[in-house]
C-alpha cells in the first residue's frame, strides 16, 4: 500500500518556547488506512496535523502529501485534504446549508453538484430537518456533524480528524462512527485524534502514540495490547506508556 | 471570481443578520447627528447670546459713525467695546482679537465714509436733475470705498451674521435716508433755478420774436411812405404760446441709481484672511464628520469577523480552503464598502432633508462634482476598512478590538474635527490631526460641499485613504503569512 503522507525527522519549535514541540517525528500514512493519532495533551497532536495541512510551518525535516512536499507546494494539498477541527470551524449566524454551501463554493462546486452533494452529507449525519436552522441556534450534537460533512464536502482523499465525538451523546457519536467507517470503506485515508482509547482501539487500522515530541509506540491496536504485558485494552498500554503524570 | 462571490455571499448573510449590530451601525450615526447637531445650534446660539459683544472702531467720527454706534447701543442686544484693556482698539489688535475667537465680530467705520457718503449723495442728486452736464467729483479712487467693514471669527454661525449684518443695513438704511433727503431739500432750490431759467429764456426770445412782427406791421402801416425804400422785414405775427411744463418735465429727470447703489457699503471678512480655512456649516462640517464617524465604527463588526474566524477554528478551515486568503479579505472589503457607503448615503440624506426639517437648518448642498464626491466616498470608505482590518488583525480578543477600536475611533474622531471643526482647534491638536485618516475623509467632503472641489484639490486627501488601506491590507496579508 503506497504511503500517502511520508514525514521525517520532523522537528518544530515554537516562537518564544525554547522546548521543541516536535523533536524529530518519522511517521508513514498509508492510503486507505484508519490511522489514530493518539497522546496526552500538548503531546504535539495538533501541531503535527497543522502542519500536515499546511496551517504551520516546521524548521526542519520533511513532510510529503501525496507525493507534495508541502515546505514547496502546501496549496497544492488543499484540493484533496479534508480538516475537520476540534472546535466548530462553522458561521454561527449561517445555517447549516449555507455554511456547507459556502465551503462547498470555496473549494469550486457550484449549481446543481453543489446543491446534491449537500443533500446527500445533510442526509447522510441526518440533518434533513435542522440543515436551515443557525449553527447558534443548534444542539452540541447537530453542531458537531454539521462540523464534520463541512470539512468532506468536496469529498477529501485524506481526512483529518480531531476529536471530533468531543462533548457528543452516545447516539451521536454511533452515527459519526458508522459515517467514518463507511468513508473509510469506501477507500479514503482518515487520520483521527481522541483522548478516547476505546474509540480508537475499534476504529482505528493503525495508532500511533506521541508523548512529549516524540513517537514512543505505533501499531495496530490489537498488537500493541499484546505487546504490553498486562495490559488488556488500548488505554492501559496509553497509561503504560506515557504515565499518570498530569499534563498541562 | 467564483470565490471571491462566495465570500461576498456568507460575509453579507452574516452582516444582516446581526440586527443590533446594523441597528448600531445605521441608525447610531443618525441619531448621533440628530441629537449632535441640534445641541450644538442650541449651544453656539447660547453662546452668541451671552457673548454679544461687538468690537466698534471708529475712523469716521461723524455722523455714520455715530448713528451706528449709537443705533448698536440702544437695540439692547450689543455691547459695543471700543477699547481693550483700557488702549483703544485699531483694525490690527481688533482682528487679532477675533481671530483669536476672543470675540465674533468687529466692525469698522473708515475714515472719511460719512464725507464720502454725503459728496456721493449730493452727486446722485445733481445727477438727477441734469443729468448730462454733471462733471462727477469723485476721484476714481473714492470709488467703492469701503465705508463700513467688518470682521468675523471664521466659526461665526451664519445665524449671527446674518443678525449683525440686517443689524447693521437698518442702521445704514436711515443713515443714507437721512444724508439723501438733507442733500436733496438742500440742492433742490438751487437746481430748480438752474433748470427753470431754460425754459423762460426761450418764452421771453418767442414773445420778442412775436412782439418784433407786431412791431414792424404797426410800424410799416403808421409809417407808411415815410419808410425808407429799402426796409424790409419778414417777421410775421406768431401764436403766443405759453407752456413751461413740458420743458420742466424734461429738464427735471430723476434716474434710477438712487435705488440701484448704495451710498454706505458693508464689506464683509473673516478675521484669518480669504484663504485661511474653509468655513463650513454646521449641516456641511456634521454630515462628513458623523458619516466619517460611522464607517470608521465597523472597526467592531469587520474586527469582530475577523476576530471570530481566528478564534474560533473556521480560520484553520479556511486556511485549508484552495483559495488565498487575500480573496477572503476582498470578500469582506466588499460588503463592509457596502456598508460605509450605504451608511454615508443615510447621512447625506439626513442632511439634505431631517435637519432642515427638525432643525429648519439650511440644507445640505451637493457640489455638481458627483466624481469627486464618489471617490471621497470610496476612499473613505477604505480607509476605514484599512482601520479595522489593522485592529482585526493585531487585536487578540473581540472585547480588545471593541474597546481598543471604539477608543481609537472616537480619538481619530476628535482629530479628525467631527466634535469641534479642526480650524477651533489648539495648534497642537491642529497638527496632531493631519494623521488622522478621519480626517483625510471630512476634508475631502468638506472641500468638495464648501469649496466644490475637484480631485486636483481633494487629490491628496484620496492618495492618503488609499495608501493608509492599501498598506493595511498588506500588514493583514503579511500577518496571516507570518502567522504560519
Amino acid at each position: 500500500m503506497p504511503a500517502v503522507i511520508r514525514i521525517s525527522d520532523l522537528k518544530k519549535t515554537y516562537k518564544g518556547n525554547s522546548e521543541e514541540v516536535l523533536k524529530g517525528v518519522d511517521l508513514e500514512i498509508f492510503k486507505g488506512e484508519f490511522f489514530g493519532l493518539l497522546g496526552p495533551n500538548a503531546a504535539g497532536k495538533t501541531t503535527l496535523i497543522s502542519i500536515i495541512c499546511g496551517l504551520l510551518k516546521f524548521d526542519s525535516g520533511s513532510v510529503d502529501v501525496n507525493g507534495i512536499d508541502i515546505s514547496k507546494h502546501y496549496r497544492q494539498i488543499n484540493q484533496f485534504i479534508g480538516l475537520i477541527p476540534q472546535e466548530i470551524a462553522l458561521y454561527p449566524t449561517l445555517t447549516i446549508r449555507e455554511n456547507l454551501e459556502f465551503f462547498g463554493e470555496m473549494h469550486g462546486l457550484s449549481g446543481n453538484t453543489l446543491k446534491n452533494t449537500i443533500d446527500e452529507y445533510i442526509s447522510v449525519v441526518q440533518l434533513e430537518h435542522h440543515s436551515r436552522k443557525r449553527i447558534a441556534n443548534c444542539s452540541g450534537g447537530i453542531k458537531r456533524r454539521a462540523n464534520l460533512i463541512a470539512g468532506l464536502v468536496h469529498d477529501p482523499e485524506i481526512i483529518f480528524l480531531d476529536e471530533p465525538t468531543l462533548g457528543v451523546d452516545a447516539q451521536s457519536m454511533n452515527l459519526i462512527y458508522d459515517y467514518l467507517r463507511k468513508l473509510n470503506g469506501s477507500g479514503k485515508t482518515i487520520i483521527y485524534t481522541t483522548h478516547y482509547m476505546k474509540e480508537a482501539e475499534t476504529l482505528c487500522n493503525r495508532v500511533t502514540i506521541i508523548d512529549d515530541g516524540e513517537i514512543i509506540a505505533k501499531g495496530v491496536p490489537a498488537e500493541l495490547i499484546a505487546d504490553n504485558p498486562g495490559c488488556s485494552d488500548l488505554g492501559q498500554v496509553f497509561i503504560k506508556l506515557t504515565g499518570r503524570e498530569l499534563r498541562d | 471570481m467564483r470565490h471571491l462571490w462566495a465570500v461576498v455571499k456568507k460575509e453579507f448573510i452574516q452582516v444582516i443578520r446581526d440586527i443590533p449590530g446594523l441597528i448600531i451601525l445605521f441608525l447610531m450615526p443618525m441619531v448621533l447627528i440628530l441629537a449632535v447637531t441640534g445641541t450644538q445650534e442650541n449651544a453656539f446660539n447660547k453662546l452668541y447670546d451671552s457673548k454679544s459683544e461687538i468690537l466698534f472702531i471708529d475712523n469716521d467720527h461723524e455722523y455714520l459713525s455715530k448713528t451706528i454706534e449709537k443705533g448698536l447701543k440702544e437695540s439692547g442686544y450689543f455691547r459695543v467695546v471700543k477699547e481693550i484693556n483700557g488702549k483703544a482698539l485699531n483694525i490690527n489688535t481688533a482682528q487679532k482679537e477675533i481671530a483669536d475667537g476672543n470675540y465674533q465680530v468687529g466692525i469698522v467705520i473708515n475714515e472719511g465714509a460719512t464725507a464720502y457718503a454725503r459728496e456721493k449723495a449730493r452727486q446722485r442728486i445733481r445727477k438727477s436733475f441734469i443729468s448730462d452736464s454733471i462733471t462727477d467729483t469723485l476721484q476714481a479712487g473714492d470709488r467703492g470705498v469701503k465705508t463700513v467693514s467688518v470682521f468675523y471669527d471664521p466659526a461665526t454661525r451664519d445665524s449671527y451674521k446674518n443678525a449683525i449684518t440686517s443689524s447693521l443695513e437698518r442702521l445704514i438704511l436711515s443713515v443714507e435716508v437721512k444724508i439723501i433727503l438733507g442733500t436733496f431739500f438742500e440742492a433742490l432750490p438751487q437746481e430748480l433755478n438752474a433748470q427753470l431759467q431754460q425754459p423762460i429764456k426761450n418764452y421771453l426770445l418767442q414773445q420778442l420774436d412775436v412782439m418784433e412782427g407786431v412791431f414792424t406791421e404797426e410800424l410799416k402801416t403808421r409809417m407808411g411812405e415815410y419808410l425808407p425804400a429799402d426796409f424790409h422785414i419778414d417777421a410775421k405775427p406768431r401764436e403766443v404760446k405759453f407752456d413751461m411744463t413740458d420743458d420742466i418735465r424734461k429738464g427735471i429727470k430723476f434716474n434710477d441709481d438712487l435705488e440701484k447703489d448704495n451710498l454706505i457699503n458693508i464689506d464683509e471678512n473673516y478675521a484669518q484672511g480669504q484663504n485661511a480655512e474653509i468655513k463650513p456649516t454646521l449641516v456641511q462640517n456634521n454630515v462628513p464628520a458623523f458619516a466619517l464617524f460611522a464607517m470608521f465604527f465597523i472597526v467592531i463588526p469587520l474586527a469582530g469577523s475577523m476576530l471570530t474566524e481566528r478564534n474560533e477554528g473556521t480560520y484553520n478551515r479556511i486556511r485549508t480552503l484552495p483559495v488565498r486568503y487575500i480573496t477572503i479579505l476582498w470578500g469582506k472589503i466588499v460588503v463592509y464598502a457596502s456598508i460605509c457607503l450605504i451608511q454615508l448615503v443615510l447621512m447625506i440624506i439626513t442632511g439634505m432633508y431631517l435637519l432642515p426639517l427638525i432643525y429648519g437648518m439650511p440644507a445640505l448642498e451637493l457640489s455638481g462634482n458627483y466624481g469627486a464626491l464618489i471617490c471621497a466616498a470610496f476612499s473613505s470608505a477604505f480607509a476605514a476598512i484599512g482601520f479595522g482590518l489593522l485592529v482585526g488583525t493585531f487585536a487578540s480578543t473581540q472585547s480588545q478590538a471593541g474597546i481598543f477600536g471604539s477608543f481609537m475611533v472616537l480619538i481619530l474622531a476628535i482629530l479628525g474635527g467631527i466634535f469641534l471643526p479642526v480650524y477651533m482647534m489648539p495648534e497642537p491638536l491642529q497638527v496632531a490631526s493631519i494623521i488622522s485618516p478621519v480626517r483625510w475623509g471630512i476634508d475631502s467632503f468638506l472641500d468638495i460641499f464648501v469649496r466644490e472641489a475637484g480631485f486636483s484639490i481633494i487629490g491628496t486627501n484620496l492618495i492618503r485613504m488609499n495608501v493608509f488601506f492599501v498598506l493595511s491590507l498588506v500588514i493583514a496579508l503579511l500577518t496571516f503569512i507570518r502567522r504560519k
